[in-house]
């Protein structure tokens, strides 16, 4: 498999539009606002997305995995590292396997990657607190979760219906 | 399709296939979602609302140990729990109605925010200090190796 | 009878859900990263009016609960749990001022002078390192830092340091002159956590036992200290094997000053290779101790006694220590691998097993 100059742009774009969501989200939703504490739209995951489908699986992890270190370096918290790292990559995992299906839509896929974010950063919770206590959280994280995760898709359409026609205007 | 015009000559792999209509996979994916959290949370809502006349301990533990156990009957006079460790310090506040966490030294204070617990099965837990309160009812006996005695020796 | 009840169950479940060492790993993780923990809880308990009071304190590296109930129970904690703080001090080997410390850094030449506390328990220290002929010691430390249970990283170490280590393990290099000094010999180093605690409880009994009070329960770590003037108090023995479960339990009768106090590698103990070391050291060679025994609980009025007896019987196995407990008339629970208590006849009908546990008498 070869990586294009063009797939390796399109990649580094969507680390930075990842990164800048990531940012976006924690300003327009400052803590506290959301009625499920710990809760996050995961506005990120739209660059995660379309690099899913307009570039591929492995960039799409590379995206999900470096997001996750540079928001740490950017002076994140080592347990909030953890929790995205583990979150993202269920996410991908999922999504890898859900984009395959022919009679699954970006909805599902997107819906579905919220859902594994959310058991991903339980099942971290539960590695860090040892308590089993934290599983009460997972239903509601899942449910909120999937609802964004529906938002995500939508949002992600139009992105890679963009970067389509980007590319066709290249080729000519 | 459009895929192939536009990629087929700057790249040999193959993408995912593309479907941004609403399919029939996608219902059966939020049905599976909602199916298991309805069935989670209906669990929770009942296990609560057993143990509802029980009486109410807190629990507080680090890293999976308890720190604190104890009825919450016994908080007549409120008190102020305070955790140092080398992760953190917190404040709890204990009195016989509710527990909340008064204070923390993390940074997203995620555990401030989740306010006053007051009944069974309500939890704050704040990962940075790997710190859980919980209200927990009494009747747990049976798993409960003290029941019968005043202390344990190990 | 149900306000006693009633007002027991806090005490029960405020020390028995707080092992000291329950995940071996992170036990001793957080055996070292806990600063200090305090839990004050004043309560006039509800159901019996009886005054009633319980306090949490992080002290000699692990968590000590004490527990009164009276009418002076809040005087007696207060004063019990400064008294802990000052002899914890005073008895560190961590802390660099403690008297402990200059001795480990006394010589010949220079003898320190040390308190009537501290040469009291070296002393008495060394007098159960003769008995029971170095299976308790209190020079272990350095062996123990070699092995990194002191640190938190423990591991097996190179074995021509252990043989190097185990020269100065030996308290005939501790020598106690008159005057209240002592010094030790280059290389030695003496830590009297294997029998501080016994003795901080001793000592915090004692008193305790002056306030007019009508119940005690100390717990130092897992070592319980408790008295109580009216009625019958039942004292659980953890379960070497699981120790969210009990092997057995203890009665102690009314108005008695009851120790109890359990060794063993069950909470304290790590893997390399498949290879299972536990925190008590063979003073022999310089291994963890490796026998048939799973832990040994010493029951008696005299708290550092129990300490020092239940390191020096666990490191021994149970033949040898069933000699050593009957001719030093030691009251023991030894809990062997193949689920047999070994109980000292004195204590016959006061040891009740739990299931899957069998009790036989010896002595």
């Amino acid at each position: 498999m070869r990586r294009t100059a063009y797939d390796i742009t399109k990649t580094a774009m969507m680390l930075a539009l990842a990164l800048v969501l990531s940012i976006l989200e924690a300003w327009l939703l400052p803590r506290g606002i959301l009625p499920i504490p710990g809760f996050k739209l995961g506005l990120a995951n739209i660059a995660i997305l379309v690099t899913l489908y307009s570039v591929g699986k492995k960039e799409a992890l590379l995206v999900a995995v470096l997001r996750s270190l540079v928001v740490l370096a950017l002076g994140g918290n080592i347990i909030g590292f953890i929790f995205s790292l583990t979150g993202g990559v269920f996410a991908w995992g999922t999504m890898c396997v859900l984009v395959e299906r022919k009679h699954v839509s970006i909805f599902g896929v997107s819906i579905a990657g919220a859902a594994s974010h959310g058991i991903g950063q339980i099942l971290a919770a539960l590695w860090v607190t040892r308590t089993v206590y934290v599983i009460t959280y997972l239903p509601y994280l899942v449910l909120a979760g999937s609802i964004a995760g529906g938002f995500i898709a939508f949002l992600t359409i139009p992105i890679v219906k963009a970067l389509d026609h980007i590319g066709n205007e290249m080729i000519q | 399709m459009r895929k192939k015009d536009g990629q087929s000559n700057t790249s040999v792999k193959k993408l995912p296939p593309r479907n941004f209509r609403f399919s029939s996979g996608d219902v059966f994916i939020i049905g599976a979602i909602v199916l298991v959290c309805a069935i989670l949370i209906g669990g929770i809502f009942f296990h609560r609302r057993a143990h509802q006349g029980d009486a109410r301990y807190v629990r507080i533990t680090q890293d999976g140990k308890v720190l604190l156990e104890m009825d919450l009957a016994e908080f007549s006079d409120p008190m102020e729990y305070r955790i140092d460790s080398e992760r953190g310090h917190m404040i709890i506040f204990i009195s016989s109605e509710k527990v909340y966490i008064k204070e923390s030294s993390c940074t997203d204070k995620i555990c401030v925010d989740q306010g006053d617990l007051t009944a069974p099965g309500d939890g704050a837990i704040c990962l940075p200090n790997r710190v859980v309160v919980q209200i927990v009812s009494g009747g747990s006996e049976k798993d409960d190796p003290s029941g019968k005695v005043d202390v344990i020796a190990r | 009878m149900r306000s006693v009840i009633c007002s027991r169950k806090h005490i029960a479940n405020a020390n028995s859900r707080r092992p000291a060492f329950s995940r071996p790993g992170r036990g001793v993780a957080l055996f070292l990263s806990l600063v200090l923990l305090v839990s004050w809880t004043l309560t006039l308990s509800g159901c019996s009016g009886k005054k009633k009071k319980s306090v949490t304190l992080f002290a000699c590296d692990t968590y000590v609960t004490l527990s009164c109930e009276g009418k002076d129970a809040n005087r007696a904690i207060n004063e019990a749990s400064d008294l802990l703080m000052k002899m914890d001090a005073k008895l560190s080997r961590g802390n660099k001022d403690s008297e402990i410390s200059k001795l480990n850094a006394s010589s010949e030449k220079e003898p320190v002078t040390l308190s009537e506390d501290t040469y009291y328990l070296l002393s008495t220290a060394m007098k159960y390192s003769e008995k029971t002929a170095g299976r308790f010691d209190p020079t272990v430390a350095p062996l123990m830092d070699l092995w990194g249970f002191s640190t938190g990283y423990p591991h097996v170490p190179d074995s021509a340091q252990i043989q190097e280590t185990v020269k100065n393990v030996d308290y005939r290099k501790v020598h106690l002159l008159s005057n209240r000094t002592a010094y030790v010999e280059p290389g030695v180093s003496v830590d009297l956590g294997g029998i501080g605690k016994g003795f901080i409880g001793d000592i915090l009994m004692q008193k305790l036992r002056a306030f007019s009070l009508s119940e005690i329960i100390l717990d130092l770590g897992g070592n319980i200290c408790a008295w109580s003037s009216s009625s019958d108090l039942s004292i659980g023995v953890v379960s070497p094997l699981d120790t969210t479960k009990m092997c057995c339990t203890f009665t102690l009768s009314s108005s008695t000053v009851g120790t109890v106090i359990t060794s063993g590698a069950y909470e304290r103990f790590f893997e390399q290779d498949g290879v299972r070391y536990g925190h008590i050291m063979d003073t022999r060679n310089g291994f963890p101790s490796n026998t048939d025994m799973l832990s040994v609980t010493v029951i008696g009025a005299d708290g550092t006694r129990g300490d020092a007896y239940s390191t020096a019987l666990y490191a021994l196995g149970s033949g040898e220590a069933k000699t050593l407990a009957m001719r030093d008339n030691i009251d023991c629970i030894l809990c062997a691998e193949n689920g047999t208590l070994w109980v000292s006849s004195s204590l016959k009908g006061k040891v009740h097993a739990q299931e899957g546990w069998t009790i036989e008498y010896f002595g």
